[in-house]
């Protein structure tokens, strides 16, 4: 289809003057990007302190918010909170959780493909964005698959990695070595209102999401 | 069992919307509906500052977008192969389907899980796909629920948005072994739907989704979604293919955070939806999971005619569908009414200008200009002057005048003439004055019956403004 | 006025006044509504030969006429210091849209831009232009329950809202009270309620249920257009009911002009149409 892109691009280009051959895209790129500093417009909302914001964002959209002083903590966390549901809970824990090595003991946990009930997620974001009480995690540390099969969603970050607006993510994601496959931007439960317009939450992904900030990791 | 049958349309709005003021149905979907959208948005808005701001910022991104387009697009596509994908360019629909049949049987794929994608709608892409032996299995609920009824979407945020819960339970109830399962709350209908589609995600060869936002700087494909289902399908099936179109594309992470922070609140009243993904490329040694094969076909199918054009602002649109849930036409009549994949405001004028059937000429009429898409359109698009601009268009085209448009030039014509125009319109008053006797209304007037169809109209006074004007002029003097 | 004009502080105001043709046609006693509040507000008031502004024309895809009748305008209404118009949406064809009728290239460009910046819309004259409040009001309409429709091309093209509110409260001691959705379209949409007149029916039939709902006994609005719509349906609804609301024209009230009926009733209210 190499006569389709060229016939695209030339009826493109009879607008936008533009004349590129393979080799000068990226200089081209570069230059117009450097030439069109733009400066953001980021939305008025009183944020002086990002983890106040996020905590309160997080939570109207949705999610709920713990804090615990210590990565320790996590699971102690997740057995008084497993205790209180009637069915078993198996959990399903994400490489970057794993590499933690903390206390495991009583708590069920497995590889397999989550499924039904009883199934929880437990990963630990990579930044947390304030402006929406949003967390972002990344598929060279998690698959992004995890996030959206258990029915409970429970994720970690640290106090330091929450920063104010979508920019700041950016400029933490231009720092890793290469983007990953996928970027995951998080809010709340999963949901729907096509029936009726009626929100319901829990539609394909978890029905609950919840965000444990821990202080020191 | 085919899965999308094309059904039986009027090529006239005038008839279809008339159906549809009848369809008791549709106007109990279209009243639960109501205002919901207008007040989250609104809700959603004045929560922070500067959504006007936010606005502008928002129209200047998609402006610069397409002033390199081509650029972009060149970068978009380099930095895809880079990371492994590859990029595809269609023409026309026909090609757009071509392309997607031909990525599946690669693959030989026999079943594609399916995200929302209005550009596959708008290419027939499930008709296709079917008539190639690949079974298309649409994931989010509404659009489940349409393939379950045979139907298309009649909005571009809530697809399903005509259907009453009622007739919901009615095609689950038909199409599901139900066994005990309840299916009285609209959280057991979206249970049911979560657990039979469930398994559809994990087994699927291909997974088919659209995007929102393509990000030229690395190569980036953005999608906004609440259910998750379009993360499950681009992120389980060992194939992800992407239908979208070219003018999606924006420079840089920067100036999509420009455009998600107007897309949630003009689309749902959210100022983010639950989910964001960006997907670049395929599977990385270095990835967790993820598709080995990763696939975006750009269609054209004639924007890249509008640049430039007259028209080219439409192609600005980020299909918030904020237009349509403030137009009282769409409130009242439905998006099945436009017979258009586009409904609404955004879809008159974008309508006319992708397929140019004679029927669309239609659509940019069928409003009354009164502006409330314009003055919510997350990136301003004047939709208003757009549609008179198509009026304008149609009527320098057309092969002979109608009658109205024959009046409305003899009034103008008239009316060049104002002291003419005095003496005609006083004399005519003189007449209806004769006429009417003392009676302060009509119930019925020749000429004008589409008006005292419904609505009486009010008996002139015996001369006009500029006649008893005159009198009282000479009087003072 | 081919004499030198003294200087705009020391004499009167010289008003043109553009009625628009449903109020020529139809409905004069706005017109003369009009002329009179322009007059108690210190303004002299010309009416020269006029017609229509053209807005039938661009909107139906005619801008060829619509140029024509608009340097019509430009040139029968160019001597005043001011066009006062008793509409929003003639009132935003003239401000808002003649300007793109003519482009810059068009020797008349200039001319048609210094002249719309000279034309305003009635309610929006006399509370930003005259900032009119009369020493008492002319009418007393506090004890009367009275809504109001926001016409779209005044809304959204020059921004009125406020203005009318203000002004009844100061000419009328009235406070609005406001229906549901009152900035949405009552339907009228010049020939698109011909047109499309089942969907146009439905949405005056809306509006009226709104309008019924707030209580009101009287509904003003600033088009006479979206008021023959609104007032036709109201009476086709209630052919019978001699307490149906009243609809008329803000300047008719502003004026303290309230004799005439009100639009399309009888002095007498139980008087049938036919």
């Amino acid at each position: 289809m190499t006569d389709s892109r060229s016939r695209i691009l030339d009826r493109i280009a009879r607008h936008t003057g533009g004349e590129y051959d393979a080799d000068s895209i990226e200089a081209s790129f570069q230059a117009l990007a450097q030439s069109q500093t733009v400066n953001s417009v980021q939305p008025e909302m009183g944020l002086t302190d990002p983890i106040a914001t996020f905590i309160e964002e997080a939570r109207r959209n949705g999610a709920r918010v713990a804090n615990l002083k210590s990565m320790d903590q996590v699971t102690q966390w997740l057995r008084d909170n497993a205790r209180h549901t009637s069915t078993e809970v198996r959990f399903h824990l994400a490489p970057n959780i794993i590499d933690r090595s903390l206390d495991w003991s009583g708590l069920n946990t497995t590889e397999q493909t989550p499924a039904a009930a009883g199934s929880w997620g437990v990963v630990q974001a990579h930044t947390g964005i304030a402006e929406t009480g949003t967390v972002m995690s990344l598929s060279n540390e998690c698959p992004s698959g995890l996030l959206f099969l258990v029915e409970r969603l429970v994720i970690v970050i640290a106090r330091k990695d929450i920063v104010g607006y979508q920019e700041d993510a950016w400029q933490r994601l231009r720092a890793c070595s290469a983007l990953p496959r996928t970027v995951n931007w998080i809010t709340g439960p999963s949901r729907t209102a096509d029936i009726e317009q009626q929100i319901q939450i829990g539609a394909h992904g978890p029905r609950e999401a919840d965000y444990l900030i821990i202080d020191s990791p | 069992m085919s899965q999308v049958q094309i059904q039986e349309t009027q090529p006239d709005f005038i008839i279809r919307s008339r159906a549809a003021l009848e369809d008791n149905h549709l106007q109990e979907a279209l009243e639960k509906a109501g205002s919901g959208f207008v007040y989250k948005r609104q809700a959603a808005t004045e929560r922070i500052g500067n959504f006007e701001q936010l606005r502008d910022q928002a129209r200047r991104v998609r402006a610069r977008a397409l002033q390199h387009l081509d650029l972009y697009l060149l970068h978009f596509e380099k930095k895809v192969q880079q990371a492994g994908g590859q990029v595809h360019w269609a023409e026309t629909p026909a090609q757009m389907r071509e392309l997607v049949i031909g990525l599946c049987q690669e693959q030989n794929a026999k079943t594609a899980t399916k995200g929302k994608s209005m550009v596959g709608e708008e290419v027939d892409l499930n008709e296709a796909l079917e008539a190639a032996g690949v079974e298309p299995q649409e994931t989010d609920l509404g659009e489940y629920v349409l393939q379950l009824a045979h139907e298309r979407p009649s909005h571009i945020v809530a697809p399903a948005l005509h259907k009453t819960k009622a007739q919901v339970q009615s095609l689950f109830r038909d199409n599901h072994a139900l066994g005990e399962r309840a299916l009285d709350e609209v959280a057991d209908i979206v249970n049911e739907a979560r657990a039979v589609i469930r398994d559809r995600f994990l087994q699927a060869d291909v997974g088919i989704t659209g995007a929102n936002m393509l990000i030229a700087e690395t190569g980036t494909a953005a999608i906004v979604t609440n259910e998750g289902n379009g993360d499950l399908t681009a992120t389980l099936p060992r194939t992800h293919i992407i239908t979208t179109s070219i003018d999606k594309i924006v420079p840089t992470w920067e100036d999509a955070s420009a455009i998600l922070r107007v897309l949630g609140r003009s689309a749902t009243g959210q100022d983010i939806t639950t989910y964001t993904s960006f997907f670049t490329g395929a599977r990385s040694q270095r990835d967790k999971d993820g598709p080995d094969q990763f696939h975006i076909v750009l269609l054209d199918n004639r924007r890249s005619e509008l640049l430039g054009s007259e028209y080219e602002e439409m192609l600005h649109c980020i299909r918030c569908g904020a237009c349509m849930n403030h137009c009282p036409v769409y409130q009242a009549v439905g998006g099945h009414s436009y017979n258009s994949v586009y409904p609404g405001p955004m879809g008159a004028v974008l309508t006319p200008l992708l397929r140019n059937e004679e029927q669309d000429n239609q659509l940019p009429n069928a409003s009354t200009f009164c502006g409330r898409c314009e003055s919510v359109c997350p990136v301003r698009i004047p939709l208003p002057g757009l549609m008179r601009k198509l009026r304008d268009r149609e009527q320098r085209e057309a092969k002979h005048a109608n009658a109205s448009t024959l009046a409305v030039k003899l009034f103008c014509r008239l009316s060049r003439h104002p002291a003419l125009y005095r003496k005609l319109t006083q004399f005519s008053l003189k007449l209806v004055s004769m006429v009417r006797g003392q009676k302060p209304r009509f119930k019925k007037l020749p000429l004008m019956s589409d008006w005292t169809q419904h609505r009486d109209f009010p008996a002139p006074d015996k001369g006009s403004f500029q006649s008893q004007w005159q009198q009282r002029q000479k009087g003072k003097k | 006025m081919t004499e030198t004009p003294p200087k705009q502080s020391e004499r009167t105001l010289q008003v043109g006044l553009f009625v628009t043709c449903p109020v020529d046609l139809i409905r004069p006693s706005i017109g003369f509504a009009t002329a009179s509040l322009l007059e108690q507000a210190g303004c002299d008031v010309h009416a020269p030969p006029q017609s229509c502004c053209g807005q039938v024309a661009f909107n139906n895809g005619q801008p060829e006429e619509t140029r024509a009748l608009a340097w019509n305008i430009v040139e029968q209404f160019g001597e005043y210091d001011y066009v006062v118009i008793p509409s929003g949406s003639c009132g935003g064809t003239i401000k808002t849209h003649y300007p793109e009728l003519f482009n810059k290239q068009d020797e008349r460009h200039r001319a048609v831009v210094e002249f719309c910046e000279k034309v305003y819309e009635l309610t929006t004259f006399l509370t930003q232009v005259l900032d009119y409040s009369p020493a008492q009001a002319g009418v007393d309409l506090s004890s009367q329950t009275v809504t109001y429709h926001d016409s779209c091309a005044g809304l959204r093209e020059l921004g009125i809202k406020q203005q009318p509110r203000t002004l009844l409260k100061r000419c009328a001691n009235l406070d609005v009270t406001e229906m549901q959705e009152t900035d949405v379209c009552c339907g009228f949409g010049g020939t698109f309620c011909v047109k499309y007149s089942d969907v146009s029916n439905r949405m005056v039939g809306n509006k009226v249920n709104n309008i019924r709902q707030s209580g009101a006994s009287m509904v003003l609005g600033g088009d006479l257009s979206c008021l023959l719509n609104i007032a036709g349906k109201l009476q086709r609804l209630e052919p019978d009911n001699p307490n149906r609301v009243q609809v008329r024209h803000i300047a008719e009230v502003l004026a303290g002009e309230l004799n005439t009926p009100a639009i399309g009733e009888s002095s007498s209210p139980v008087e049938k149409g036919e």
